[in-house]
């Protein structure tokens, strides 16, 4: 066997060694979900236990409350995409949240992700695992690689390996593509070094270097960066490949700058791998144009264009101590938002202790090594820019792009280098020849000391800090702190010997076997420690299929539902069981819609729930059904939104004997038919009956009288179906909406009411309690507690014409299922249409409380396509006369032979016209006796005026028939008499096509964020299909990449034939 | 001549690393002392009265000194913060010095209770105690008055109290104000006044700096890591985090944390009193001070003081309901009720003469009724 093979087989052995020891520690860190195979998933889908529709156990306490989104994301898009793709489509769009959103372009969404392929060739359970442990695996595997390309030996390198593998971000993450997006940066590096190491093999020897594997495995290890999943550790591994590939170039120029090839050699090496670079970037375009358009109309350029947040410097004890103020997966924590701004943010950097001490040493130990210096200043650079030192942010805000990436997505880049910093500073260890070093390992033993007792010290600080804020675990503390403490503190201390010890002595059996002990403590201090952060849950919790559910989903029948209060399906979790939901989280968010959702349904978090909104909403983004808990719909109500405030502590108010509650109020409907009050009862209350009367204000008479027992308000507070959800009011002791219908009292319009409620044997602390807010919600009315005026309402409710809009459909557990009465569907006629000059005015006419989407339609003239005739209509409609006589408000058109008038129904066919109001002229009531007026009912007449009427439906217009619908492509027939725009209550996005009768017409940006396609007079077929151009370019640039690639792949192959020049 | 130095020898090196290891020790010290780092000794780590209140207890130099039978109590000379330069008496007393034995035909009465009696923030010509000596004596009953009083006083202390400094004194009449109000408070780490009192008697408390022990800073680090390996830190930590916790609620009547002086353990303690008081041929009198109306409501002082009160009656003491005192005073001197207090439980000079006017008319009564 020669020398060269010889040292091929150790590195065979080497590598297979270290890969030996990252399947054990990898088996070890997933010992958890390996172990209980059988009976639970490795993901957080337990949280589904927190709503009441999913909810099989009441009391169920989440494995980790912070791993939601895996729960509300990733997994449901990953089974999204699977369906998609086994029924032969390409999941390019979400039809299922807000009003559809872009899927693919989405990025999160990890269609193409390498780490994604598991969720469509294996069953989801063994996906799951599958996929993170390959995430790690590829980390770990190409960090060793890498290591040992830099010239390292294999212990140092497997150390490396595992302090990275199992570092914060990729562990708290590992749910997420995030991780899988960081491979690209281990395994782009090892491309380049090898590349280049191999262009300083050629400088120094002569020859010509063979860089075509090497740069198709960086081309490679880029594009899986680029397709998998999230743009912005990507990014942020970009920097670090570059800035990589600089200083070995710069390195490499100063070594050879003395050969006279040295700088053609290293300019043909620097433009292969820039040219490999653009390869993958051309090979991903159809992922990456597709993001950068919706990124464009997205929220998040609108968030990123603020100062990003920096890291808090506060937090470094936590770096030794990750634990110190809890564990969101564990028994103890003080909550979910402690450390702030919570725990995954805090601790992405947390590489432990035993790393980041063997890093500090870098620089004097790894001598001869590459990246002695040019890691630690990195890991320097990083954090002075993620913490902001001194106001540093500034200035690398002046890098291009560097202002707008999310610098708590960096915490990868900087765990790499540290572990790669500690793995160099081991390998200078473990290969030092010199004596024993007594006074290193004393030094090394002192500094520790100082560094450990240091960080334990700030740690009790931070738990000094935190401590006094209320927490229901913190019975917890002293079964959960010291032991971490001690845990930490022991492993640091025995990382910190074995390294002592490698100093002192010299036998190679020793040495090994006290680096694996270093590996074995730096794993200790990072997977095992945070194993369990990704929780299991209990097969039964992964998204089930409830009664509830299921019957919802066969109610709904694939349409539209709006579910009230935060208490329904976590979107986008609703994917996984068909239902199509108002509420949208896809961490993108279609700009223009999404400001029009959170204007009409309220402004709150990142679920975008449905915290109000009226009838005219539903019908707008084409909703028919509403999804209410305890039978009370909020839509349409009249109460203030700081009433709705969950945050605000409301005040108890006992119904006692001759102490009842009274509130009163004006209604603005004219048939009230329904009040809403809060109520509770404590778990034990005795038998008492509540009487609830609702009395004319004025006269006093009697309306409603209503009897509620005790045990009927119970049933459902406390029978155990109940728990609290962040959508409810903080009751102490728990209570619900109780609502009492009743038949609609006429008249009831500008009326004043009084609610009495009372309860004539309770007793203190022993009774039906209400509750007060000391805030006016409706502002006319008036709470009393017997003879007290409260300072502000009862919590209470009258939801508007309840019974007039909206026909109850069914019972689901909690839930009530409401169905609009006169709902505008998803595929919707217009009769006419009005043209903006801008989004904010187009803002303004849809949320105008007239505004009627089945008769008006209004698009946008900074669409190129409507601004045209745009500009002719208005040109040739203000050429026309309008008459206003005096004593009337009615508008007249007048013919253009001036003899005729035409009474302009509403505003709606005023502006449909494209009339101004400066068009109209105010004219004496006698001058209307010049013209001849044609009747309202003669609407051909009217239309020979020259008027497009709106207001009424033609003989033989049809609905639009949904002949046939994929979430990428609609097929329907419409029938017009007159011309008219066919609104679809779906996203506006560009990549929409429509095609009348075979032939393309414009998609029109519609009612802000809406589409619409103008239809002429005639029957037609509609298609409307997703397909957006950018990916279409992306596929042809992706296309023209590869041949570039191959024709590179193929002239490296004959020049390696050909052999050195 | 070697162009070189030789290397350097080990002792050379030993010496340069001692020298090195001295400077970095002493960084460390410094490091620590900016940081603000303190752990004191287990025994002065546990606190006597409050934080803030042990800070000065250990200085030496206070109003107060640590008391080996009743935790705190007014320091012999100490000046009188509030006052233009008065002092403790000799005796450990407020106000002017008695003599051991009694004079003739002079009544004297003993004040007991906190900082009513004391009169925190008014002269002492202004207290109730120097106002009381004054009146009876212009109404021909001459009397003297030994005060007593310590602030936030328990009545676990005030007999502790009487047993060891007043009872000697052998007065005529005591006047208690222990009605609960500083015993229903939270018991600082959870360890009620009887139990301070029991571990820390006989316990010497240094005040001042004292010893290589609490003057490095790195042997307060060192005596702070064995308490966290052995525990004692966490357990002290968690002790104290449940204690600030529970801090708000303690005007709640089920409130779990641990109070001063426990409901049953003040009314025994209080009857006690009585009980030793009358024994000593005394007669006692409880007077209870009444709260500011702008002090937030407290159902569990309500409990103490009506417990007092019972106990009082059953003890065969006098009670004077200060309520009633200050009511009079609101009523007939049109003075507004808030300019009664300095504070939410303490009177200001007005409050005491209204509480001095109502003993007066009290003892006068008595002393008539026996006469």
């Amino acid at each position: 066997m020669s020398t060269s093979d010889g040292g091929r087989w150790r590195g065979v052995r080497e590598g297979s060694a270290s890969i030996l020891v990252q399947l054990v520690l990898l088996a070890a860190f997933l010992w958890t979900p390996l172990s209980r195979y059988g009976e639970v998933h490795y993901s957080s889908a337990d949280l589904t236990q927190a709503m009441s529709l999913t909810r099989i156990e009441p009391g169920h306490r989440p494995g980790n409350q912070l791993q939601s989104d895996a729960v509300t994301q990733m997994q449901p898009w990953a089974l999204f995409n699977r369906a998609e793709l086994s029924e032969g489509r390409f999941p390019l769009w979400n039809p299922l949240n807000g009003t559809g959103t872009p899927h693919f372009a989405n990025y999160q969404s990890a269609v193409l992700s390498p780490f994604n392929v598991p969720f469509y060739v294996l069953d989801f359970k063994a996906a799951l695992l599958v996929s993170a442990a390959l995430k790690l695996l590829v980390l770990g595997l190409f960090t060793y690689l890498f290591l040992r390309e830099i010239g390292l030996g294999w212990l140092a390198a497997t150390f490396g390996a595992v302090a990275f593998q199992f570092a914060g971000h990729n562990v708290l993450l590992l749910y997420f593509p995030h991780v899988g997006a960081l491979c690209a940066l281990p395994a782009g590096l090892f491309c380049a070094e090898r590349a280049l190491r191999r262009t300083g093999l050629a400088l120094a020897g002569g020859g010509r270097a063979q860089l075509a594997a090497p740069l198709a495995g960086l081309t490679l290890s880029l594009v899986v960066g680029f397709l998998a999943g999230n743009p912005e550790p990507f990014y942020f591994a970009c920097w670090a490949i570059g800035a990589w590939l600089v200083t070995r170039v710069a390195g490499l120029w100063r070594e050879h700058r003395a050969s006279s090839d040295a700088r053609q050699e290293l300019l043909r090496a620097s433009g292969k791998l820039v040219l490999a670079i653009l390869l993958a970037l051309g090979l991903s375009a159809f992922q990456v144009l597709p993001f950068l358009e919706y990124l464009a109309s997205s929220r998040v350029m609108e968030e990123r264009s603020l100062r990003q947040t920096p890291l808090d410097p506060r937090w470094w004890p936590l770096l030794v101590f990750p634990d110190a103020l809890g564990n969101p997966s564990s028994i103890y924590r003080i909550s979910d938002s402690i450390p702030p701004p919570n725990y995954e943010l805090v601790n992405m950097s947390y590489t432990g202790a035993l790393v980041l001490l063997l890093a500090g040493l870098c620089p004097l130990a790894a001598r001869g090594i590459r990246g002695r210096f040019f890691f630690p200043v990195f890991a320097l650079v990083w954090f002075v820019y993620a913490h902001d030192i001194g106001g540093a942010y500034d200035l690398f805000a002046l890098v291009p792009t560097l202002d707008l990436a999310p610098m708590n997505r960096s915490q990868g880049v900087w765990n790499f280098v540290v572990a790669a910093a500690a793995a160099a500073a081991l390998d200078g260890l473990l290969r030092r020849a010199g004596p024993r070093a007594w006074f290193a390992a004393g030094w090394w033993c002192v500094a520790a000391g100082i560094g450990l007792v240091a960080a334990l010290i700030g740690a009790t600080r931070l738990i000094d800090a935190f401590q006094h804020l209320p927490s229901p675990f913190h019975r917890w503390f002293l079964q959960a702190v010291p032991p971490h403490v001690a845990a930490m503190a022991w492993w640091t201390i025995a990382g910190v010997v074995a390294i002592a010890g490698i100093l002192v002595l010299h036998g190679r059996l020793a040495r090994a076997a006290l680096a694996a002990l270093a590996t074995v403590a730096a794993f200790a201090q990072t997977g095992w420690l945070l194993a369990d952060y990704n929780p299991t849950s209990p097969d039964a919790y992964v998204f089930p299929r409830t009664d509830r559910v299921v019957a919802l989903a066969a109610e709904l029948n694939g349409e539209r539902v709006a579910i009230l209060g935060r208490d329904g399906l976590p979107p986008d979790s609703n994917m996984v069981y068909g239902i199509a939901q108002l509420a949208s989280y896809d961490g993108m968010w279609v700009r223009r819609l999404d400001h029009l959702h959170r204007d009409h349904f309220g402004d709150s978090d990142n679920w975008r729930p449905i915290l109000r909104g009226s009838h005219r909403s539903l019908r707008l983004f084409g909703t028919r059904y509403v999804l209410a808990k305890w039978d009370w719909n909020f839509l349409d109500s009249g109460l203030r939104d700081f009433q709705k405030d969950v945050t605000r502590e409301p005040q108890r108010v006992e119904l006692l004997p001759q102490r009842s509650a009274t509130q009163t109020f004006r209604c603005y409907e004219p048939n009230l038919d329904v009040v809403m009050v809060q109520l509770s009862t404590p778990r034990s209350v005795r038998d008492c009956v509540l009487e609830f009367r609702l009395e004319d204000a004025e006269t006093g008479e009697l309306l409603v009288a209503r009897s509620l027992t005790s045990a009927e308000v119970q049933s459902t507070v406390h029978s155990g179906k109940h728990v609290a959800f962040p959508g409810d009011w903080r009751l102490d002791p728990p209570g619900r909406p109780v609502v009492f219908r009743f038949p609609p009292i006429k008249g009831s319009q500008n009326r004043d009411f009084r609610i009495v409620l009372s309860c004539e044997d309770g007793r203190g602390g022993d009774t039906i309690t209400a509750w007060s807010m000391p805030v006016l919600g409706y502002a006319l009315g008036v709470a009393r507690h017997g003879q007290r005026r409260l300072p502000g309402e009862l919590l209470f409710d009258w939801s508007c014409g309840d019974s007039l809009r909206f026909e109850h459909v069914r019972e689901l557990g909690d839930y009530t299922l409401l169905r609009l009465r006169d709902p505008v569907p998803v595929h919707a006629m217009a009769r006419g249409s009005v043209v903006t000059d801008g989004p904010e005015q187009a803002f303004a006419l849809v949320r105008s409380p007239t505004f009627d989407p089945r008769r008006l339609v209004v698009l946008d003239a900074e669409d190129p396509q409507t601004r045209h005739s745009v500009v002719e209509a208005q040109a040739a409609a203000r050429r026309r006369t309008i008459l206003q006589f005096a004593g009337s408000d009615w508008c007249y058109l007048v013919s253009e032979d001036g003899r005729r008038i035409a009474h302009i129904d509403d505003e709606a066919t005023f502006l449909a016209n494209r009339f101004e109001w400066s068009q109209i002229r105010r004219v004496p009531a006698e001058d209307k006796a010049q013209y001849e007026e044609v009747p309202d009912s003669d609407p051909e007449g009217k239309r020979a005026v020259g008027l497009i009427l709106v207001s009424a439906p033609e003989g033989g217009d049809l609905p639009p028939v949904v002949l046939e619908e994929t979430p990428i492509r609609t097929r329907l027939s419409v029938a017009r008499q007159r011309p008219g725009y066919l609104v679809i209550a779906k996203a506006y996005d560009p990549g929409w096509k429509a095609r009348l009768a075979g032939r393309e017409v414009p998609v029109l940006r519609a009612n802000y964020a809406f589409q619409a396609v103008e239809i002429p007079p005639g029957t037609w077929e509609v298609e409307l299909e997703y397909l957006p151009d950018t990916l279409v370019r992306g596929l042809w640039i992706g296309a023209g990449s590869l041949l570039v690639a191959l024709g590179a792949l193929l002239a490296a192959r004959r020049s390696a034939r050909q052999g050195p020049a | 001549m070697p162009l070189t130095s030789a290397p350097w020898g080990p002792a050379r090196k030993l010496a340069l690393s001692a020298a090195l290891f001295a400077g970095v020790l002493a960084s460390c010290e410094l490091a620590l002392r900016a940081a603000r780092f303190e752990h004191p000794r287990g025994v002065d780590r546990r606190i006597v009265w409050s934080e803030e209140r042990d800070v000065a207890l250990r200085a030496g130099d206070g109003l107060y000194r640590f008391d080996p039978v009743c935790l705190w109590s007014p320091r012999p000379g100490a000046e009188i913060p509030w006052t233009d330069g008065a002092r403790v008496n000799p005796d450990g007393f407020r106000g002017p010095q008695l003599e051991l034995n009694r004079r003739p035909g002079v009544l004297r009465i003993a004040t007991m209770g906190g900082a009513a009696v004391l009169g925190v923030g008014v002269r002492w010509e202004d207290t109730f105690s120097a106002r009381l000596a004054l009146q009876l004596a212009e109404r021909g009953v001459p009397a003297e008055v030994l005060c007593a009083g310590a602030e936030d006083h328990s009545v676990v202390q005030g007999l502790e109290r009487w047993r060891h400094s007043v009872r000697h004194w052998r007065p005529h009449l005591v006047i208690c104000t222990y009605s609960g109000s500083r015993d229903l408070t939270q018991a600082p780490q959870g360890r009620s006044d009887q139990r301070r009192i029991a571990e820390l008697r006989g316990i010497p408390r240094q005040t001042g700096a004292h010893g290589l022990r609490d003057s490095l800073r790195l042997l307060h680090v060192a005596s702070w890591l064995r308490d966290v390996a052995s525990g004692v830190y966490w357990q002290e930590r968690d002790l104290a985090f449940v204690e600030r916790r529970l801090a708000p609620g303690v005007r709640a009547l089920d409130w779990p944390g641990e109070r001063r002086v426990h409901y049953d353990d003040f009314v025994a303690a209080l009857g006690e009193l009585f009980e030793e008081i009358r024994a000593d041929g005394c007669v006692s009198l409880l007077l209870t001070v009444p709260r500011a109306p702008y002090a937030p409501g407290n159902p569990v002082a309500e409990v103490y003081q009506r417990g007092a009160i019972e106990v009082a009656e059953r003890a065969g003491a006098l009670v004077l309901d200060g309520r009633n005192a200050f009511v009079r005073s609101v009523a007939e001197e049109d003075i507004p009720a808030t300019d009664l207090f300095l504070g939410e439980t303490t009177p200001s000079d007005c409050g005491h003469a209204a509480l001095a006017a109502g003993l007066v008319e009290e003892i006068l009564a008595r002393l008539g009724s026996r006469r």
